[in-house]
């Protein structure tokens, strides 16, 4: 039904009104089956004689055509329909509430992102300079995603964060970007270029004058896992994420918090430090609308869990670690300082050991293929071999993936740096003496080997975040068999609804470059779904500012001199 | 003044508390100090607070490339009031920090890098910014699936678009019906290709068949260019979405009496193959392995003996799996040869035999074969087009792009745009991607 119909005064529809006798219903299901649009259904309790009788689904009266199939199908004359006379669609629309739609006129030129990753970012950045606005919404405290906990992006080995940080500093500076943290979407209602959403926006318990002093931070006496160093590290309750994290204010984690607002103040450490005072324990939970034109859903993911990494060792030994620990590990801001060292004794490991396919590509946990770990052990193993650990192997359970631009010269490197490569399955692994020990079926030699290893990196596959589905929900959103979102090979943004599309990881396992591309062509696509008369292009597309673009575009200014 | 830690890439080897003390004597400095990671927000908020309260008129940055944080350093200045022209920084982590280990050693190289930015500073004059036109017009030279969906982007948005083609007509190879049977997205892509081609009717756009560009002149938002029909056109940004075609390293692989072919024309022309049909991927992208595994699986479906060498099977993520699994289950026999060099180095075909060097047999093997598919690696059309624009390329001959993670379709000429095949091995569904992307400040 189009909302924006000019002829809406014109057309016509039938309208019918139900008439359903419960006693009289036998609950065979004819009219529910035959119903053209599918507004019937079967009652969950039953009628005095027990069964479960038919009635009209909660909310869709109004959408009866008075068609009179269901009283033709009824052999207990239970149902009829009452035809009413026809009415415009105007008028229908009124009748069920739709009148604001219809006289909305121009579409919203706000945007919704929801994730804070590198996807919700380079589509909120490409939509913020063509013009628009962007609500960008980030369960967590802080928007960066997971690149941020990277220390190199393969395949050409360049800082992660150095490359990211600047980004995520231009999106919480960009007057048309409202960053939205600690937040979800509760719901959304209306059709693509008029959406309206609800947002819950969490306390955050600091407000925006936090300067960084922390000193909270050292005088908090809860200590927690740090899931910025990926559980290996160590964090407070009143916590920054990362030393770079946009929004770069401190926030209080409710569930490990001493105090438990509203009304048990218990413990008020921080407050008494904090000379601002930016910390209020008065704040609540908030609820807030936008309405918008277009959603972009770039959630991102998760990693699989430890049942899964616990038949490989996981959690029975200290050494055996994932690979976003170990990305932690080497990390010069992670818990070690940049040291490769062992969780158990923390002594230089001598022999590492790295496993692909933990959990992917098997009938066991996961079938599919999470893309892009045979390429980061590939860094990883060279990570080892720069931090002087002489003997590196990875174990690949399958194929060796290397299928993007400049991968293979990653494995080239790799190989020529001495990482020694093999191919099988491990069969045991258990701890003895210290290290661990591993018992594997090499497939090209097709002899079972046991060897000692000092640390094991596994490489868990990539899994739809948990609460996915939830956001499915609520978005009306298709998912696929494996619960990511579902998309058009054909154009991977595309959703099934006009009007919502899908970048980076939510849609299956992408990589860093792939995240991006699907950001910006989300916008692009997002874009078409706009109001015209309010977008605000002229500041940008008639000019060239050369001192914006700065260094970027000294070709231009030597054209210009 | 001000010396970044940058958490410990510079601060774990270089010895800061120095360089702020070295640098307060330096001769002009009012002010030296040291923050933790300049480039955040607290630290840029920390840098015009200083410009303020000091009223400085020249600073320096010691910290890492003015290629990607200088225009950081310069917002904050302009926010601070000060000319963001008279901003200078030493690259004391990139060039220093990152290459040397000794504390000493970097320590001092970092003073000198210090001392000389000190030194130059004085010597900037402040810029003031010029309004330049842009032309409001889009040159894209391709018309396969990126240049139309790089074109619907455009002229949905009221750009005036201009595409050049050197063939007859749009769309490329997705238009031959037979091949699109072997495509991994099946029929879907039909319906994309029948919605980008409706592009060509918008007014908007103007395509010149048998044509391409010849010279290029002007700069970002004011490119002149000269086709080889001899027109000459204004544009504000140039999209190269010339796409690929399959290489002619078929023509070296020496065969006698056997039936050899390669995938692309097996798909798109229907050959017929045999009883025994032997593929060899030297391919090795996902997209190529995809359709070559889709032929195999028509094939063996048809009763056919199909085998398929590869080096790994590198179909990624989650929508080729099942497929896969299916040419398993059909009982197509894969045989895996030796990652070191080409595939066709562990084959040898000698008249209706081929013995291939299998690593998982760990010997070799030998079976009887009619006809031979190559999957043949697509070549990238940028012999031209690198050549006009100055584009740089990889050994491959693909087009380089900024940045391989953060700049996937920008080049370094702002305003000219890659996407498609020409940047790399890509699928239909991949080059579609790409091309979704717009002018600068649209």
């Amino acid at each position: 039904m189009s909302y924006r119909a000019l002829d809406a005064d014109r057309v016509k529809r039938p309208l019918g009104r139900l008439k359903i006798t419960p006693e009289m219903c036998i609950g065979d299901e004819l009219c529910v089956k035959r119903c053209p649009v599918n507004i019937l259904e079967l009652s969950e309790d039953t009628n005095p004689r027990g069964y479960h009788y038919v009635r009209v689904k909660p909310g869709r009266e109004l959408d009866c055509m008075a068609c009179g199939i269901c009283e033709r199908v009824c052999p207990t004359n239970a149902i009829y329909v009452e035809r009413e006379e026809e009415i415009t669609i105007r008028d229908y629309m009124a009748k069920i509430g739709e009148t604001k739609a219809l006289q909305e006129g121009p579409a919203s030129n706000r945007v919704l992102v929801i994730g804070g990753g590198i996807a919700g970012i380079e589509a909120a950045l490409a939509l913020a300079n063509m013009g628009y606005r962007v609500t960008l919404v980030e369960k967590s405290p802080a928007i960066g995603g997971k690149m941020t906990m990277l220390d190199k992006t393969f395949p050409t080995l360049d800082c992660s964060i150095c490359i990211e940080g600047p980004l995520m500093s231009d999106t919480s500076n960009n007057k048309n970007i409202e960053v939205l943290t600690l937040a979800e979407v509760m719901e959304l209602t209306g059709s693509p270029g008029h959406y309206k959403t609800k947002i819950l926006i969490k306390p955050r318990y600091v407000t925006d004058e936090c300067t960084k002093c922390g000193l909270c931070e050292e005088v908090c006496p809860v200590v927690a896992a740090s899931e910025y160093n990926a559980g290996i590290g160590l964090r407070k309750a009143i916590y920054l994420p990362f030393p770079q994290a946009e929004p770069g204010i401190y926030a209080i984690d409710p569930n490990l918090c001493l105090n438990k607002p509203p009304e048990n103040i218990v413990c008020n450490r921080c407050v008494s430090v904090c000379e601002p005072r930016t910390i209020l324990f008065t704040m609540m939970p908030r609820i807030i609308e936008r309405g918008v034109a277009a959603v972009i859903v770039a959630t991102g993911y998760e990693l699989e869990g430890t049942e899964v990494l616990g038949r490989y060792g996981y959690g029975k030994h200290p050494d055996v670690l994932t690979a976003m620990e170990f990305e932690r590990l080497v990390n010069a801001t992670g818990p070690s300082l940049g040291e490769v060292i062992k969780l158990s004794n923390h002594n230089h490991p001598r022999k590492v050991l790295f496993i692909s396919c933990i959990g992917s590509r098997t009938n066991k946990a996961n079938p599919y293929c999470s893309k892009v770990c045979c390429e980061y052990l590939l860094k990883q193993a060279i990570y080892a071999k720069n931090h002087g650990i002489e003997d590196v192997t990875i174990l690949y359970m399958n194929d060796v993936r290397t299928y993007g631009k400049g991968f293979e010269n990653l494995y080239q490197r790799a190989v020529e740096r001495g990482v020694r490569i093999v191919h099988g399955r491990p069969i045991v692994i258990s701890p003895v003496n210290g290290s661990i020990r591993i018992k594997y079926e090499d497939t090209r030699s097709r002899e079972v080997k046991v060897e000692d290893y000092d640390m094991v990196v596994l490489a868990p596959t990539i899994k739809p975040p948990s609460d996915l589905r939830k956001l499915a929900n609520i978005l009306s959103l298709e998912l696929d068999k494996y619960g990511f979102i579902k998309t058009n090979p054909a154009n991977p943004v595309e959703t099934n609804l006009p009007g919502i599309f899908a970048a980076g990881s939510a849609t299956g396992p992408t990589d860093i470059t792939e995240s991006v591309l699907m950001g910006l062509a989300a916008a692009a696509q997002a874009a078409s779904f706009m109001g015209r008369s309010t977008i605000e292009v002229e500041e940008f597309s008639e000019t060239i500012e050369t001192e914006k673009l700065g260094l970027a575009c000294s070709f231009a200014t030597a054209g210009v001199t | 003044m001000f010396v970044c830690h940058c958490g410990s890439n510079i601060a774990g080897v270089a010895d800061v508390k120095e360089l702020v003390r070295f640098s307060g004597g330096l001769p002009g400095v009012v002010c030296a100090e040291d923050i933790p990671f300049a480039c955040s927000k607290a630290g840029l908020d920390r840098i015009a607070e200083v410009i303020k309260t000091n009223n400085l008129n020249r600073v320096v940055v010691a910290a890492c490339s003015p290629a990607t944080h200088l225009r950081f350093f310069q917002d904050a200045a302009r926010r601070a009031g000060l000319n963001p022209y008279l901003v200078e920084m030493a690259n004391i982590r990139n060039l220093d920090t990152w290459v040397h280990n000794d504390k000493v050693v970097a320590t001092e190289k970092a003073k000198d890098m210090i001392k000389m930015a000190v030194a130059k500073a004085p010597l900037m004059r402040p810029f003031r910014p010029e309004k330049l036109g842009i032309v409001k017009r889009a040159l894209i030279i391709g018309c396969g699936p990126a240049g139309l969906a790089a074109a619907n982007t455009l002229a949905n948005a009221g750009v005036e678009t201009i595409i050049v083609e050197l063939g007859d007509k749009c769309g490329g190879n997705y238009l031959n019906s037979f091949m699109i049977n072997y495509l991994p997205e099946g029929a879907r892509v039909r319906d994309t290709m029948d919605r980008l081609l409706k592009v060509l009717d918008n007014p908007r756009v103007r395509v010149y068949y048998g044509t391409t560009i010849k010279e290029v002149t002007g700069f970002t938002g004011n490119f002149h260019v000269t086709l080889t029909n001899g027109v000459e056109l204004d544009v504000g940004t140039i999209i190269v979405a010339t796409g690929a075609k399959p290489s002619d390293a078929v023509k070296q692989v020496i065969s006698d009496g056997l039936n050899v072919m390669t995938l692309h024309d097996l798909v798109s022309k229907g050959l017929s193959v045999g009883n025994d049909v032997l593929f060899i991927d030297l391919c090795g992208k996902p997209y190529c392995q995809a359709v070559m595994f889709n032929a195999a699986l028509a094939l063996r479906r048809a009763g056919r003996n199909v085998y398929v060498v590869v080096r790994d099977v590198m179909m990624v993520g989650t929508q080729y799996e099942d497929l896969y699994r299916e040419v398993r289950r059909a009982g197509v026999v894969i045989l895996r040869v030796p990652r070191d060099g080409d595939a066709m180095n562990h084959v040898a075909l000698n008249h209706d035999t081929a013995v291939i060097r299998d690593v998982e047999v760990g010997g070799e093997v030998s079976i009887h074969v009619d006809s031979v598919v190559l999957n043949i690696p697509m070549r990238p059309n940028s012999d031209e087009v690198s050549k006009v624009l100055r584009l740089s390329r990889d050994q491959e001959g693909f087009l380089m792009e900024a940045h391989p993670k953060l700049g996937p379709v920008d080049t370094m000429t702002p305003g000219i745009f890659i996407a498609g095949a020409v940047r790399a091995h890509r699928g239909f569904g991949e080059a579609v991607l790409e091309a979704m992307r717009r002018l600068p400040g649209h």
